[in-house]
């Protein structure tokens, strides 16, 4: 399937985003994540404020030079040619410096460790596992499902009522982003939020 | 007393500690270059005034795109955390060259002062110098010190260890450990405060068991101001690190601050860590015999008249 997509990324679009909750709903019953860890989280902002309420979703980007990547003192992170960044729990310290170098305060971590420590670190994988043997029982209980393995869309954009969440090859992704503001007639054309952080211009 | 020693031999210990210091400090700005320094100073101001969450501008003072930035991701991401970047892999490249300088030092120190040797006739006259207490919370100090000091640079050199289990270990327990840490860093900053001049020891039986007798030389006194002030750094940034546990609710209110408590830390960590070095060279090495009495709690008469007199002298006050 990663033949295919060619540079996976995500996208909400806040205009359309009603909070619904149910892509982190989704992610978490998907992936049976534990109490407390949240790879996806819906965050409105203006609340109760006519005309200027509005929410979005986020979740890891799968950054181009990820910065997660970048400081990892062990090196745990790997990141594939779709773009997509994994990495490896078996080899994570819990250190929590990709929190401190991420922007989108993707990594979670348990409070699983003796005197509520943090345990291995935990984010959104695009549903597509470990690097543990692809479905094995291993890797679902890691990671999660492996979704991409089976050329299946990430569960919480699928789950989105109104495509506010939009996942996949970023040609796909801009294109219908495009359209979505042209349609709209106002607006500035620029890149989709969050893409000049994530992707730079890559 | 001699009167005619030179400005420089007499103040060489506070010299040449200022000098390193001068050289770290340094090197500390060029690391930090890449902070937003007004947006720091900023940050921190409005730490004082209670607000953590290092949003200087109020969300509705701001366009949509801009409050989704802040809102959704935090307070500026380029102010402070491309330091987490890109000064994470130039300390793990910088800091041995620390280290190893740290070490050049001490040999050097060692091959022109040489090990301090007591002539000793009668090691059975021995006094009591340390209460038990006073051995427990020094000797663990110094254990919790080395422990730390190892843990912690796991973390930051975590391309040695590659990972796993066993580093995995260790960074959790330097956390707990560390927690444990703080009480006997306060007690030693007690009980170790020397200089009598702003604070009147009460006497009494009970007093001498609790703090340490003597008074400072230089460069101990160096030494212990160290480890006052830089331990409150790492005890405060440590604690902070520990107790603001990272959530995705609290996350937008205090990444900014937890990203400031980890450079604080960071940074503590590389200065006290001379001072450890210091510590373990003068409880080990640079007199010989010195470190089974901080374990038995007596040192030999002879010992202290020739090396310690100051703690005979304090001895004697105190039974008068
Ligand atoms: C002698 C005292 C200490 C030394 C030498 C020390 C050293 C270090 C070092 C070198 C790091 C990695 C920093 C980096 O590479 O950026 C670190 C991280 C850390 N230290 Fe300490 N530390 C000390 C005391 C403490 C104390 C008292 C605490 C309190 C709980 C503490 C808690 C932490 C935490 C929470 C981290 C971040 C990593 C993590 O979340 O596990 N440390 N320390
Ligand atoms: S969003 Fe965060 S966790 Fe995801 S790739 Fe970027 S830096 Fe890494
Ligand atoms: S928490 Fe794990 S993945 Fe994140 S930087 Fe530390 S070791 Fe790497």
């Amino acid at each position: 399937m990663s033949d295919y997509y060619a540079r996976m990324k995500f996208y909400c679009d806040e205009q359309r985003c009603i909070q619904c909750d149910g892509c982190s709903v989704a992610c978490a019953e998907a992936h049976e994540l534990p109490v407390g860890i949240s790879r996806r989280k819906v965050i409105t902002l203006n609340e109760g404020i006519e005309g200027k309420e509005f929410s979005t979703s986020v979740a890891c980007m799968h950054c181009t030079d990820a910065p997660c990547e970048q400081v990892c003192p062990v090196d745990c992170f790997y990141i594939r040619e779709d773009g997509i960044v994994l990495h490896d729990k078996d080899v994570c310290i819990g250190c929590g410096y990709c929190l401190f170098a991420c922007p989108f305060g993707a990594p979670q971590f348990p409070q699983d460790g003796a005197f509520g420590t943090k345990g291995a670190m935990d984010k959104c994988t695009m549903c597509a596992g470990g690097p543990e043997e692809t479905n094995s029982a291993k890797e679902r209980e890691l990671y999660g499902q492996n979704r991409i393995a089976e050329g299946k869309v990430p569960v919480c954009a699928a789950m989105c009522s109104t495509k506010a969440l939009l996942v996949g090859d970023s040609e796909d992704v801009s294109r219908v982003y495009r359209e979505r503001v042209a349609a709209r007639g106002h607006g500035v054309l620029s890149a989709p939020y969050g893409w000049d952080t994530a992707y730079g211009n890559k | 007393m001699e009167t005619n020693k030179s400005f420089f031999s007499q103040n060489k210990a506070y010299i040449l500690v200022s000098l390193g210091f001068m050289a770290l400090t340094y090197w500390y700005f060029w690391l930090a270059t890449i902070f937003d320094l007004n947006y720091v100073y900023q940050f921190i101001l409005s730490i004082f005034q209670g607000d953590i969450s290092g949003q200087l501008v109020p969300l509705e003072d701001m366009n949509r795109y801009q409050q989704m930035e802040a809102g959704v991701f935090g307070p500026r991401y380029d102010t402070i955390a491309p330091e987490i970047t890109r000064a994470f892999e130039e300390r793990q490249e910088l800091l041995p060259y620390v280290f190893a300088v740290e070490f050049v030092a001490f040999t050097i120190a060692f091959i022109f002062l040489g090990r301090k040797k007591a002539v000793i006739s009668k090691p059975d006259d021995t006094v009591l110098v340390y209460s038990l207490f006073q051995r427990v919370v020094l000797l663990l100090n110094i254990v919790i010190m080395i422990y730390l000091f190892i843990t912690g640079f796991s973390i930051t050199f975590g391309n040695i260890t590659g990972g796993g289990a066993i580093a995995y270990f260790m960074r959790w327990t330097h956390e707990i450990v560390g927690l444990g840490w703080i009480p006997i860093w306060l007690i030693l900053t007690v009980i170790a405060f020397k200089d009598h001049k702003f604070f009147k020891r009460p006497s009494g039986k009970l007093w001498n068991k609790i703090f340490l007798r003597g008074k400072y030389k230089p460069m101990y006194r160096i030494n212990y101001y160290a480890y006052v002030a830089f331990g409150f750094l790492l005890a405060l940034s440590g604690f902070l690190l520990w107790f603001i546990f990272p959530t995705a609710e609290n996350y937008v209110h205090v990444i900014q601050f937890r990203r400031l408590m980890l450079f604080m830390h960071f940074m503590a960590s590389a200065v006290i860590s001379f001072f450890i070095f210091e510590t373990i060279y003068s409880y080990v090495i640079a007199v010989k015999g010195y470190l089974p009495g901080l374990i038995t709690g007596r040192l030999p008469r002879e010992y202290l008249e020739e090396l310690r007199p100051d703690v005979l002298v304090e001895m004697e006050k105190e039974n008068n």
